[in-house]
């Protein structure tokens, strides 16, 4: 039934599409292509077991299927696997798998195929880069029959159901894979997804065609062969050349299209949009609590309290954005709703912290504690935009901040030098296990160790907290997150800006898209021609 | 003045252009109307106004005192760049004019090689070894322009080398560098004006260039040539961040060049034909 408002719609959409009928001309003739418009200037491998790029992922989940599937509401499905049992110490996983599946090169899909794709993942000769931190502690797999497979690990492992949903723990085909070798098989990747890879024009476009066997899809997707004949997916990493191609109908899908174009666009009938929140940790700023101004508690408070968050959202994101107040997405099951309560916006608080410190009130308006200003040193590498905020918002409380743009080379030598006060950082991932990237001990960096404690913050208790709460499962898990990002806020660690939105704006000649699990990729498999 | 306007109406407009634009950056901190670093003056992206006559940016701050700020930055860097180029590259140049032989002949090379390569590859080259920032980006425009100077100083000094009263300082006993500075500094002077008055122009811009790429004026500097990179992304809906940076740097590069021609025709000089 079509309510009146959505005819009226359809009325609307209908005449717009008679004033464009040069757009309308390749859904109508009933093969139709899906054209994707990556933000990528190109992509490195469609590898699951190897990729660490959400861009290289949205042809992997067209390409590729996973055992399990988490729907929109977080529930685990049968997806690869038909049923499952978690053994009750979290050490080890028995899945009863599909029989009727068969890889694009036509081999059979079964329990040795998930063995080759997890074993190959922990070999250090494959090179993975994100499915090994995905995958967890992963200790072997047993073959219990032709599509019977137990999963072992080396401690426990609670969230194992969501890690095997993750795009990287796909299932890759070990005929291919081994007759290809680990590089080939990146660029020619075979699965059993919905769609296959015919080709790829490094830099210019990579074009998949329908998998016509295809018919074993989690149960809230339809369950045959894709509608679309083929995606092409071109790489346009110019974001105005991007809306440009969309509005110019070169495309019919635009990822990470920019705010203003989102509300221009989605203000007429002839597009809509999907915005998700990616999961992880949202964008915001490690403050580094190893040295100068910000190894005084009080300071990092006051910063966090000059800055105007909301604002940020409003005027640089025009609401399409929200501001992000704690350490983790919003989205994600384990987000603890106190962080709320956390440093809002007022400058006077700020001023009496900063004047409890010592730090008073310079000639320049630049607070001074024993004749040395209150100057802090940003090298910004992400969102540069973010820092001139900053910068204009923590000189009204007395801070000095310098920025400098930087390269990735650049930042990568002051964090080794640690010559920096804050930095940059966002990580997607999509589990809360992601605070330990930023947060543990042992990821501080260190000459020859390139990692992500960037705030400098060496706490045994917060590294036995991550780690008890990686471990334990259920309402356990969720307290343990909670009082988690609780120590992160009191500490005044990370000072979270926005949540971090991954968007596509589409074409109406499109219909029946969705977002990936994890929020950063568009499934294809059930795109439609919008009629 | 009175005269330059009889004989040359457009050069006389630019001196007086080029000298607002001057006096307005030399005084912007009286001249414009709000703090031009301060954010949330206005709404973000706000439409040029009688408030904001030149409108606001995506941080709300108003353009108007931006572009007027910007001048100092933009002007100032061009100056210091044509200065370190010239100095260095005539000194250069007329080593190598008054030398002749061996050391002219393998440096005139060396300018040639260096000319093969376009200046701002040059420039973006010395900017990541030293970094970015802008007394930088100064330092690697003028090292990019230097073999153009040498080149055209060069020239004029082999036409000033072969005349009399420089053989005749040579029997009287004097000594290179006091002939270099004593007889042909002065006698090539008029071409050093003409050439440092036309690359002004182009000194100005490369600096642009290279914070228009991120290379060198750093937040929140309201540098004209980052101020018109900012205003790429919001080109569509709001043109005005990169309208009024723009005309600013074509402002003053036209003014500037209409003065080097007026000086060029002036006094004769050897001037660069493109």
């Amino acid at each position: 039934m079509i309510s009146r408002r959505q005819s009226l719609l359809w009325g609307a959409a209908a005449l717009a599409t008679s004033a464009a009928p040069v757009r309308r001309a390749h859904a109508a003739q009933g093969a139709l292509t899906v054209r994707y418009g990556s933000a990528a200037s190109d992509d490195h491998t469609y590898d699951p077991r190897i990729t660490m790029m959400g861009t290289e992922e949205q042809i992997i989940v067209q390409v590729f299927d996973r055992l399990v599937a988490i729907d929109a509401a977080n529930q685990v499905r049968p997806y690869l696997a038909k049923s499952w049992v978690v053994a009750e110490d979290f050490r080890s996983v028995s899945l009863q798998l599909r029989e009727d599946v068969t890889f694009h090169d036509g081999t059979a899909f079964d329990a040795a195929a998930v063995k080759f794709t997890f074993d190959s993942i922990v070999d250090p000769a494959t090179g993975s880069l994100g499915a090994i931190d995905v995958i967890g502690p992963y200790a072997g797999s047993d073959v219990l029959g032709s599509h019977t497979i137990r999963l072992r690990y080396r401690a426990p492992f609670p969230r194992m159901l969501s890690a095997l949903a993750d795009n990287k723990a796909s299932i890759v085909s070990p005929t291919a894979a081994r007759a290809l070798g680990v590089t080939a098989f990146g660029h020619a990747p075979v699965g059993t997804g919905p769609f296959r890879f015919v080709s790829w024009t490094q830099g210019v476009e990579v074009v998949l065609e329908r998998n016509p066997a295809y018919h074993w899809a989690p149960e809230f997707l339809p369950q045959q062969p894709p509608q679309a004949e083929r995606v092409v997916h071109r790489f346009i990493p110019n974001t105005a050349t991007r809306v440009a191609a969309l509005d110019a109908g070169e495309i019919d899908i635009c990822e990470q299209a920019p705010p203003l174009d989102v509300r221009r666009m989605t203000a007429t009938p002839q597009y809509h949009s999907l915005i998700g929140n990616s999961l992880g940790v949202p964008y915001g700023f490690s403050l580094n609590t190893s040295r100068g101004r910000f190894a005084d508690l009080a300071v990092r408070r006051a910063f966090m309290q000059s800055i105007n968050r909301p604002w940020i959202s409003d005027n640089l994101f025009f609401g399409i954005v929200k501001p992000a107040w704690g350490p983790l997405a919003a989205s994600a099951p384990e987000y603890w709703s106190g962080v709320r309560e956390y440093y809002p916006f007022d400058l006077a608080a700020a001023a009496r912290l900063l004047a409890e410190a010592g730090w008073q009130p310079g000639a320049d308006g630049i607070r001074q504690k024993d004749g040395q200003r209150l100057a802090l040193f940003l090298p910004i590498l992400l969102e540069p935009r973010i820092g001139v905020v900053l910068q204009a918002d923590a000189r009204k409380a007395g801070f000095d901040l310098k920025i400098e743009q930087v390269t990735h080379e650049r930042q990568e030598e002051l964090i080794f030098a640690n010559d920096y006060d804050l930095l940059s950082l966002h990580w997607g991932l999509n589990d809360a296990s992601v605070l330990e990237v930023p947060f543990l001990s042992t990821n501080v960096p260190a000459p020859g160790q390139f990692t992500f404690n960037w705030s400098r913050y060496r706490s045994a208790a917060l590294d036995r907290l991550l780690r008890d709460a990686a471990a334990s499962s259920g309402a356990q898990r969720l307290s343990g997150y909670a009082e988690i990002q609780k120590e992160i806020m009191d500490q005044a660690l990370f000072l979270p800006i926005h949540e971090v939105a991954y968007n596509v704006v589409y074409s109406h000649h499109v219909a029946g898209l969705r977002l990936a699990h994890g929020n950063s990729q568009t499934l294809l498999a059930a795109a439609t021609a919008a009629t | 003045m009175i005269k330059m306007w009889q004989c040359n109406p457009g050069a006389a407009l630019a001196v007086m252009v080029l000298l607002g634009i001057v006096m307005a950056a030399i005084f912007a901190a009286w001249l414009t109307p709000h703090d031009w670093n301060a954010i949330g003056v206005t709404e973000s992206l706000a439409r040029p106004s009688m408030r904001h006559w030149f409108g606001a940016d995506i941080f709300g701050r108003d353009l108007l005192s931006r572009v007027i700020a910007g001048g100092r930055y933009s002007i100032s860097i061009g100056l210091l760049t044509l200065v370190l180029g010239l100095v260095s590259g005539s000194l250069l140049g007329m080593v190598l004019g008054y030398a002749g032989g061996r050391i002219d002949g393998w440096g005139s090379r060396f300018i040639d090689v260096m000319l093969g390569v376009p200046a701002l590859v040059i420039a973006v080259m010395v900017v990541s070894i030293m970094g970015v920032g802008l007394f930088n980006v100064a330092l690697a425009v003028a090292f990019a322009q230097l073999p153009h100077y040498a080149r055209i100083l060069r020239s004029a000094t082999l036409v000033v080398r072969r005349r009399l009263f420089i053989e005749a300082a040579v029997a009287i006993g004097a000594r290179s560098p006091s002939i270099i500075l004593t007889h042909i500094l002065p006698n090539i002077a008029p071409t050093l004006v003409v050439v440092a008055t036309l690359n002004l122009g182009e000194a100005i811009l490369a600096t642009s260039t290279l914070s228009f790429l991120g290379l060198g004026a750093q937040p929140p500097t309201p540098e004209w040539g980052s101020m018109l990179s900012d205003g790429q992304e919001y080109m569509r809906y709001a043109p005005w961040m990169m309208f009024f940076p723009g005309l600013a740097i074509f402002l003053t590069v036209v003014c500037v060049n209409l003065i080097g021609n007026y000086l060029n025709q002036r006094l004769g000089g050897a001037g660069r034909r493109a």
